[in-house]
């Protein structure tokens, strides 16, 4: 494998946060000792539920949100501090997409404009060259130069968010962040812009950092997935093997509440317990209140993230190396 | 299958123009029914249309018969009656559908009070009671509890337990896991399902998501653009569709487990309800589509048994019974 576009190594996000106007300081950590690297043309899918850190994740590596620990390079040089000149330059080679498309966009201007200002703020071209590359990049999103002229709201939610995608790559960028970007739209225009992405991924040959908490969605789209679980990496591996032979429990739970159209719902692992609260973080594994396997080293002591062998990595005490699977303690 | 729910050519439109293009829907007693469509294809409409919930500016029409008797229309009193006492319904966001100012034990109580006239001790008792149903910890405690105190799962499943206040026959899920994460949208609907074996109740879960209306539901109707476009078992449904419509919303389905396969996208987009094409609806976007597409509206038509389809291709279909020569093509 060529050398990693990007690496984050060790990185935390700490928030603090009072609970009501005269509570305490609570520290919220959003983001914990998460180690990860993404290859040149590689993506990355990372998965997780609400509160888990992956939002988080993404804004961190697009140097969008303070370090408190770790470092992030790109490109093998470590980040530039934030807002000064070399910070702006390196920020055009990486772009993200969100997923409100209609949020994203100036309501009250036309799309062919918003696709062109990139272009204009990182002074990429002549006037010429920009007019020009604005038309490619519509028709390679598959938008028309008649799209172009149109405003947001004239616009389908699916054709929005690739007139966004299509403003992503104005800079031609070497890294693209996609935080849940096709969650709000309808299944069958949700597939529309999951080709354009995995048809963009062969033609440019995009490294991606791809976000979101729909398994069949992520699987599309990357080779290689890191499931998060409040602020931490919990499982790490490739998208395939991960998905059908998953290792952590709480993997396991998740993809098997993915629902599956046809099979029936009778081998669906239900978690019980609420969903996780960052500000009040269990000790040791914070998934031990609802695994059904956990043991009373779980409830003391956080899993390191170790390598299983074959590109897998899981932080579970009952996983132990070569084995892929957990001991059978339930 | 006893009938319980029965809607005739149900029909809505706001200001003159029509969401709603005569939707015949049945639910047996104590079945699942599923509804699934892409937004505004008129599933939570027909819902909301039955029982009376609709702006003044909608007009209505057609007939919902509740056993036998028609409730479109009636009198306040009567639905009053028949809201929240025989058919219930629960939303997609829950900490909106409750009142933020009141305990919980208000708002169960309320509907406690209206529907099964208890009042006093017995309020607490069975409040407590239907919070213990649906898994809600610490029940006694949580009940002098606001909303803001509970989280997205939980204010659902006290949704659920406000919704089983007055015993219905028929509980309508409207989204009801579609802003829940992955792991809790496993637990409302294990417990929707517990509920709907215990108390025999039937259901209609209206989703986007063909698979959690598959895992849960018997049988399961497509809607698109106002109209019903197929009905069918819902094991049938995802192995073999019939519609055009249906076929497409399976393939655009990202496939979990074995090769990637291209997503089959549905060019185009849902047609405005101002302009409409002309016959069937999808036709602009069907690959299927011929010059008898645009004449005439095809009717839901029988295409097998407790299947119905409305699309040309119906008469090819009933001759070849898997229909296989539709997905080759």
């Amino acid at each position: 494998m060529n050398a990693p576009l990007l690496t984050a190594r060790n990185i935390g996000r700490r928030y603090s946060m009072r609970r009501g106007v005269f509570g305490k300081q609570v520290e919220v950590r959003a983001v914990d000792d998460v180690t990860l690297t993404i290859a040149r043309g590689e993506t990355l899918g990372l998965v997780g539920e609400s509160g888990s850190g992956k939002s988080t994740t993404g804004r961190i590596v697009l140097g969008m949100e303070p370090l408190d620990a770790g470092t992030v390079t790109f490109d093998g040089k470590s980040f530039p501090e934030i807002g000064s000149p070399e910070w702006r330059r390196m920020r055009a080679r990486m772009q993200m997409i969100f997923q409100d498309p209609l949020g994203a966009l100036d309501r009250r201007l036309a799309i062919a404009p918003q696709v062109r200002e990139p272009m204009d703020i990182h002074r990429i071209g002549t006037d010429k060259e920009r007019d020009d590359r604005v038309l490619e990049l519509l028709e390679s999103v598959g938008l028309s130069a008649d799209h172009g002229r149109r405003y947001p709201h004239e616009l389908s939610g699916g054709q929005r968010q690739r007139a966004v995608l299509a403003r992503a790559l104005a800079t031609k960028p070497d890294l693209l962040v996609c935080d849940e970007p096709v969650s709000a739209l309808d299944v069958s225009i949700q597939a529309q812009v999951v080709n354009q992405l995995v048809d963009l991924q062969a033609e440019l040959g995009l490294t991606m950092l791809f976000i979101s908490h729909d398994l069949r969605v992520v699987r599309q789209v990357s080779r290689r997935v890191a499931v998060m679980y409040l602020g931490r990496i919990v499982e790490e591996g490739d998208a395939d093997d991960l998905f059908a032979t998953p290792v952590h429990p709480y993997t396991k739970a998740l993809v098997s509440a993915a629902p599956m159209p046809g099979k029936p719902a009778g081998e669906r692992i239900v978690l019980t317990g609420d969903p996780p609260n960052p500000a009040d973080r269990p000790n040791g594994c914070s998934f031990h209140p609802r695994c059904a396997v956990a043991i009373a080293r779980c409830k003391s002591e956080t899993p390191a993230l170790v390598d299983l062998g074959a590109g897998r990595h899981a932080a579970c005490h009952l996983a132990s190396p070569g084995s892929n699977s957990i001991a059978e303690a339930a | 299958m006893e009938t319980l729910v029965a809607i005739e050519n149900l029909a809505v439109s706001f200001d003159g123009v029509g969401v709603l293009h005569g939707i015949d829907l049945t639910v047996g007693r104590g079945e699942a029914v599923g509804l699934v469509g892409e937004s505004g294809s008129g599933k939570s409409v027909t819902w909301l249309a039955a029982l009376g919930l609709l702006p003044k500016k909608a007009t209505v029409s057609g007939r919902v018969l509740l056993e036998g008797r028609d409730i479109l229309g009636a009198a306040e009193a009567t639905l009053d009656r028949v809201r929240g006492g025989r058919i219930a319904m629960i939303f997609q966001d829950p900490a909106s559908a409750l009142n933020p100012v009141l305990t919980i034990r208000r708002q169960i109580g309320e509907a406690l009070a209206l529907h099964r006239g208890l009042s006093g001790y017995s309020i607490n008792v069975e409040a407590k009671r239907l919070l213990d149903l649906v898994g809600m910890p610490d029940a006694e405690r949580r009940l002098s509890a606001y909303p803001h105190e509970f989280s997205g799962g939980q204010n659902q499943r006290i949704m659920i337990a406000m919704a089983l206040a007055g015993e219905p026959d028929l509980l309508v899920a409207d989204e009801p896991t579609t802003a829940l994460d992955a792991t809790i949208q496993a637990q409302i609907l294990e417990l929707i399902a517990l509920v709907r074996r215990e108390m025999g109740m039937a259901l209609v879960l209206i989703s986007h998501d063909l698979g959690v209306v598959s895992q849960t539901c018997d049988r399961v109707a497509v809607m698109y653009a106002g109209r019903i476009v197929e009905e069918a078992p819902a094991a049938q449904l995802f192995d073999d569709p019939a519609h055009p419509y249906a076929r497409g919303l399976i393939g655009a389905l990202p496939p979990i487990a074995g090769p990637r396969r291209r997503l089959v996208a549905i060019p185009g987009t849902v047609p405005d309800p101002k302009a409409m094409p002309a016959g069937c609806a999808f036709s602009p976007r069907c690959l299927h589509s011929t010059s008898a597409c645009s004449a005439a509206v095809p009717p839901l038509e029988t295409i097998g048994a407790e299947r119905r389809m409305a699309c040309v291709l119906a008469a090819h279909r009933t001759m070849e019974p898997n229909g296989r020569e539709l997905v080759n093509a």
